[in-house]
């Protein structure tokens, strides 16, 4: 397939305002001023059934129409680049090859929503994001794409690059709303929605990167274009991150549903060394590990979430035959107990006991019961926490101990790991 | 998150914020609705200038911002990059979340606390060099991968390691 989201990629110097107007950058703005309406816009988009790419897959459209449409309140659009699921690095690729694409995609949609600042939540990790994104909102402004009146419209616009500070947290709508407002990045309790008290308490949508992005395309193509890729309900281009043990790890822009096993052998070049698939985790650390024979499932939200994972964020961690299971469990583990915002009690606890657990039947030092408690406070966390931290916790860690209990047993029972690890410097638990 | 408890002292001496600085902070203001929000960016500027943040310069700060000393504080606590003890001239941070573990993200800090002769969380003795670990830094694709300075380096073996250390001064 022709490349939509990526096409400036190679580039060179595609960040640059000049060279990207010359591929194409801006003219669905100037579309979208000349010759349609803000509910015109928004329907192209409710059309074209775009779903969110930050991990929920819940319709840009529909969150655009839940918005609060009082005309007293200030509405502002929000854009989720805090990017900090593992196994994810394609929001960073969008703002650093095509940066105009983002914010034209902004615009349009604070013109659809009326809102007249949007604010880039990024990642403080990514400093050169950073760059790359000031710099083309400064160039963005001096050709009046952004300011008062733009482009001799009468809409104004501003947009904003908000610095994160280090929390995976801040990734979760909410959180990311009151990390934004200047305090600790814990989630609200929910209702009341982004769309009625959102940022600044304020009526607000929140969108990832990549749904954005794609914004500008819809428009200028139309929705049909759009729906011509993907299966139903699944429609557009994505992107798809591979990492881990693929001899071409990076970003792969396919038609949506492409499978599993395709990106990983076709697209990833398949398992170096010679080795064999373990296992993956297909829609970055937060989804539900499959094994190797579960690998032939088209990658969209729908058939993921058949075949009992998710797509997620499309972060595809790939593991050989080299692999300790018990080892991948544990750092993920370890992840999400360094993660947790503190909030809620069987998150707080639960995945600080679990990292526990698993740290010490990776040392060797497993007791018999150990496992199954694991299972057991992993059940007890499952829907029981305000945000969606705990879930993400517990569907990777249960799923990958259901699936390869036999290695777990036999560290038990051996009183080692049997791949040899020494792994001891990235214990971050106090033991 | 970090405990309070890790955090500095209770009452530290109120340090002047420089100039240059204010006026950075003030600029961020214009950016927000309320100042507040301006919070972490502005943590972000003092943290650019100081190497990290100071008890004294979050307590100017407070009042510079029109914001009660224990609401900086709070903020400081939970965000990870955001730090109150100084650290080395180049603060190397290593990734170790699982994508960069798979490729070998242990052997890489079993040779940069070899090569450092310092322990994560330690600072050598000339004050150059410190060592960290952070979680995912979203460049997996690139694993194993560390920040230095905030700056992003990746495909990273010995040779590379002696190459990236032997160019800092």
């Amino acid at each position: 397939m022709e490349p939509v989201l990526l096409a400036k990629r190679h580039i060179e110097n595609s960040t640059d305002i000049n060279i990207a107007i010359g591929e194409g950058a801006y003219k669905a703005l100037q579309k979208v001023l000349t010759a349609m309406s803000p509910p015109q816009v928004h329907k192209e988009v409710m059309d074209a059934v775009l779903r969110g790419r930050g991990g929920a897959g819940f319709p840009a459209g529909l969150k655009w129409k839940f918005l609060d449409k009082n005309p007293k309140r200030t509405r502002y659009l929000c854009c989720n680049a805090d990017e900090s699921e593992p196994g994810t690095f394609k929001d960073r690729v969008i703002m650093e090859t095509d940066p105009h694409m983002l914010i034209e995609g902004m615009i349009i949609a604070c013109y659809a929503i009326d809102a007249h600042a949007g604010y880039i939540f990024l990642r403080g990790e990514y400093a050169n994001s950073f760059r790359i994104l000031t710099k083309a909102i400064a160039q963005a402004r001096e050709h009046g794409f952004l300011g008062d009146n733009v482009l001799g419209s009468g809409f104004n616009v501003n947009i904003h690059v908000h610095v994160g500070a280090g929390a995976y947290i801040c990734g979760e709508e909410l959180a990311m709303l009151e990390s934004l407002g200047g305090a600790r990045g814990w989630p609200r309790l929910k209702p009341p929605y982004a769309a009625t008290r959102g940022l600044f308490y304020e009526p607000t949508v929140v969108n990832n990167v990549e749904t954005l992005a794609c914004v500008p395309h819809i428009v200028l193509r139309g929705a049909d274009w759009f729906k011509g890729m993907g299966s139903e309900n699944n429609y557009g281009p994505k992107l798809y991150c591979l990492s881990g043990h693929v001899n071409k790890p990076g970003v792969y822009e396919l038609p949506m549903g492409t499978t599993l096993k395709q990106l990983i052998d076709q697209s990833g070049g398949g398992i170096p060394n010679g080795r064999k698939l373990k296992a993956v985790l297909p829609g970055g650390s937060s989804s539900a590990a499959l094994t190797a024979e579960e690998v032939d499932v088209p990658m969209d939200f729908d058939s993921m979430s058949k075949a009992g994972s998710m797509l997620g964020s499309a972060g595809i961690i790939v593991m050989d035959d080299s692999t300790c299971m018990v080892n991948a469990c544990w750092n993920v583990a370890r992840f999400y107990a360094h993660e947790s915002c503190g909030q809620c009690t069987p998150c707080r606890e639960g995945t600080n006991w679990v990292a526990r657990i698993l740290g010490r039947i990776e040392r060797g030092q497993g007791e018999p019961g150990d496992i199954d408690m694991a299972l057991t406070i992993c059940d007890n966390m499952l829907g029981q926490t305000i945000c969606a931290l705990a879930d993400g916790a517990v569907f990777p860690i249960r799923s990958i101990i259901q699936k390869f209990r036999a290695e777990f047993e036999r560290h038990v029972r051996d009183g080692a790991c049997p791949f040899g690890a020494k792994r001891k410097w990235y214990s971050v638990l106090p033991e | 998150m970090v405990w309070p408890s890790e955090t500095e002292a209770v009452k530290p001496e109120r340090q002047e914020l420089p100039a240059g600085l204010v006026l950075q902070i003030d600029e961020l203001l214009r950016h927000y609705p309320n100042k507040r929000a301006a919070l972490i960016p502005a943590l972000h500027k003092c943290q650019d200038h100081f190497g990290h943040i100071p008890g004294g310069v979050a307590l100017a700060l407070s009042e510079h911002m029109g914001l009660a000393p224990s609401c900086v504080a709070d903020t400081i606590s939970f965000y990870s990059m955001l730090r109150m003890k100084p650290v080395g001239k180049f603060h190397i941070e290593v990734c170790q979340t699982i994508s960069c573990a798979l490729r070998g993200a242990d052997s890489l800090a079993d040779y940069l606390v070899m090569k450092l002769g310092i322990g994560f969380g330690e600072v050598t003795r000339d004050g150059k060099f410190s060592l960290g670990k952070v979680e995912c830094i979203g460049a997996c694709e690139q694993a194993p991968a560390i920040l230095i300075n905030n700056e992003l380096y990746g495909n990273l073996n010995k040779e590379r390691i002696e190459e990236i250390l032997g160019g800092l001064q």
